[in-house]
C-alpha cells in the first residue's frame, strides 16, 4: 500500500507541475517566440512580458460558450478531448526524471513506475493518442475533421514504426528495457554520439506524434480549416492543446533519457549522492527539456508544412530503412562487442 | 488483494459488455472502437495477475496498431450501417453456434485444468527472450517468413486490383 501511495504522490507533482507550469508556460514560449521569429512584438499587455497571457486565456477559454454541433455523435464529440489526455497523463509515468537518492533510510527513485518494460509501456501508451483523433474527425460530422482525423491515423501508424526501430536500437545496446539502466548504460558516453542516426529518427518522429509542424498534417489550416479540431471550441479545445504541450513535453524528457544522458551534466557526471545531488540532477534534466522544447517551437516556426504524399514518402522510405539500418549497425557492433 | 479483486472485476465486466456492444452495434466505427474498450480491459486484466509484458504487448499491436488500421480501413471504405437484425442469416446462427462450442470446449479443457498463478509464476523478460531466440529459435524465425509472405501476396493482390 506504501508504494502505490508513493508513486502516487509522485504521479500528483509531475501532473501539477505539468498543468500548471509546463502548459501555461509553453503558450507564453510558443507566442512570444512566435513573435521573436518572425520579428513582432507578440502578447505584451497583460502583466510583463505578456507573462500573464496563458491566464488571460484560460479565462477565455472558461468563459466561452459551449457548442456542440446539432448532426454531432455526442459521446464520441465529447470523450474526443478527454481521450487526447489519456497518453499525456500515462505516458511520463515511466519516464525517469532524476537520480535515485536515499531519505530516511528509504531508497526513493524519482521515477513514478520503476518498471523493467518502461520503454515498452511508453510506446503501448503512447500509441492510443490516435483515438482522440478519430473519435474528434468522427464524432464532429464535418467532412474536415473527418479527412483531417483519417490523415492522422495513417501518419501515427507510418511513424510509429520507425520511432519504435529508433528505441529498439538503444534498448539492444543497453541490453535493458528499463530506462533508469539506459541512462547508467551512458556513463561513459551518450547514446546520441554511437547513435545518431537513432537520435534524427527519433526527433522527427517526435513532431510526427506530437502532430507538430512540419508534421501538422491532421489539422492543417491552410486546407482542412483545422483538421479534426474545427468543431471544437472553448475548454475542449484547450484540453486537445494541453495534450499536444504535455506530449511535447514527454518527449522532451524521453529524448534527454535516452539519447543525452539523462541527469549527466557531461558524460560520466552524476550529481552527488542526497536530495541535493537529486534536486540538481533534476535541474539538469529539466534544462535538456526545456532546450527540446524550445527545438519543438523553434522548428514550428522555421519550417514549412509537408505536402501529405512527401509526409508518407518520409515515413515509409526514408525513415523506416534509415531506423531498421540503424538498428542492424547497432545490433552488428554489440555483437562484435564494440558498443 | 481486495483491490485487485476490484479492478479485476470492474474491467472484465467493461470486456464483456463492450465485446457485446462489439457484434451488436450497427454502426461500424463504433463497433470498432467498442473492440478497443474491450481488448484495453483485456490488458488491465493482464496487469493483475502480473504479466505485464503481455499487456504492453497487447495494448502497442492490438489496440495501438491492428485496430487502428480497421478503423482506417472501414472510414476509407465508407462501410454502410448493417440494418440486418442479429440471427437473420443463417451463417449467423451457425458461426454462434460453433462458437459457443468453442468456448464451452475452452473453459472445460483449459479453464480449470491450468491455474494462472502457476503459467505466470516463472515470467520475466529474460525468460521469455530465452525461450523465443534460443529454445523455439527455428519456429520463431519460420513465422516471420510466413507473415513476410503474407505481407508479399497481399501487397501483389492489392496492386493486381490496381490495375485492373
Amino acid at each position: 500500500m506504501n508504494e502505490i501511495l508513493e508513486a502516487l504522490v509522485k504521479y500528483a507533482a509531475i501532473l501539477a507541475f505539468m498543468l500548471g507550469v509546463v502548459a501555461p508556460v509553453m503558450v507564453w514560449v510558443e507566442r512570444r517566440g512566435m513573435a521573436l521569429i518572425q520579428d513582432r512584438r507578440g502578447p505584451n499587455r497583460v502583466g510583463p512580458f505578456g507573462l500573464l497571457q496563458p491566464l488571460a486565456d484560460a479565462f477565455k477559454f472558461i468563459f466561452k460558450e459551449e457548442i456542440i454541433p446539432a448532426q454531432a455523435d455526442k459521446v464520441l464529440y465529447l470523450a474526443a478531448p478527454a481521450l487526447a489526455l489519456v497518453p499525456a497523463l500515462t505516458t511520463f509515468t515511466v519516464v525517469p526524471f532524476g537520480p535515485t537518492f536515499n531519505y530516511a533510510g528509504k531508497e526513493i527513485k524519482l521515477v513514478v513506475i520503476d518498471s523493467d518494460i518502461g520503454a515498452l509501456m511508453f510506446l503501448a501508451l503512447a500509441g492510443l493518442g490516435v483515438y482522440s483523433l478519430i473519435c474528434a474527425g468522427y464524432g464532429s460530422y464535418n467532412k474536415y475533421s473527418l479527412l483531417g482525423s483519417l490523415r492522422a491515423s495513417a501518419q501515427l501508424i507510418s511513424y510509429e514504426l520507425s520511432m519504435g526501430f529508433a528505441i529498439l536500437a538503444i534498448l539492444v545496446s543497453t541490453a535493458s528495457f528499463n530506462l533508469l539502466d539506459v541512462i547508467d548504460y551512458q556513463n561513459s558516453m551518450w547514446n546520441i554520439v554511437y547513435q545518431p542516426l537513432g537520435f534524427l529518427v527519433f526527433l522527427v518522429t517526435a513532431f510526427a506524434e506530437t502532430n507538430r509542424v512540419p508534421f501538422d498534417l491532421p489539422e492543417s489550416e491552410s486546407e482542412l480549416v483545422a483538421g479534426f479540431n474545427t468543431e471544437y471550441g472553448a475548454m475542449k479545445f484547450a484540453l486537445f492543446f494541453m495534450g499536444e504541450y504535455v506530449n511535447m513535453t514527454t518527449l522532451s524528457l524521453l529524448l534527454a533519457v535516452l539519447y543525452l544522458g539523462g541527469w549527466q551534466l557531461y558524460p560520466g557526471w552524476t550529481p552527488p549522492e542526497g536530495i541535493v545531488g537529486a534536486i540538481i540532477g533534476v535541474l539538469i534534466t529539466l534544462a535538456k527539456v526545456i532546450f527540446m522544447m524550445w527545438l519543438f517551437v523553434w522548428v514550428r516556426f522555421t519550417l514549412p508544412r509537408f505536402r501529405y504524399d512527401q509526409l508518407m514518402k518520409l515515413g515509409w522510405k526514408v525513415l523506416l530503412p534509415l531506423s531498421i539500418t540503424n538498428l542492424v549497425i547497432v545490433t552488428i557492433l554489440v555483437n562484435k562487442g564494440i558498443l | 488483494m481486495m483491490l485487485e479483486t476490484v479492478i479485476f472485476y470492474l474491467f472484465a465486466s467493461l470486456a464483456v459488455i463492450f465485446a457485446l456492444v462489439v457484434i451488436l452495434h450497427p454502426d461500424p466505427v463504433k463497433a470498432t472502437l467498442s473492440m478497443v474498450i474491450t481488448l484495453f480491459s483485456l490488458a488491465v486484466i493482464y496487469l493483475t495477475i502480473k504479466a505485464p509484458l503481455i499487456a504492453a504487448l497487447q495494448i502497442l499491436l492490438y489496440t495501438g496498431a491492428i485496430l487502428v488500421l480497421f478503423l482506417f480501413v472501414i472510414m476509407l471504405l465508407n462501410i454502410q450501417r448493417e440494418i440486418s437484425l442479429p440471427f437473420s442469416k443463417p451463417v449467423q446462427l451457425w458461426g454462434s453456434i460453433v462458437s459457443v462450442g468453442f468456448l464451452i470446449g475452452i473453459i472445460t479443457n483449459f479453464a480449470i485444468k491450468i491455474k494462472i498463478e502457476e503459467s505466470v509464476k516463472n515470467y520475466s523478460l529474460v525468460l521469455i527472450a530465452e525461450s523465443l531466440f534460443k529454445e523455439n529459435a527455428l519456429s520463431f524465425i519460420a513465422t516471420g517468413f510466413l507473415l513476410l509472405a503474407a505481407v508479399v501476396g497481399a501487397t501483389i493482390i492489392a496492386t493486381k486490383v490496381k490495375r485492373g
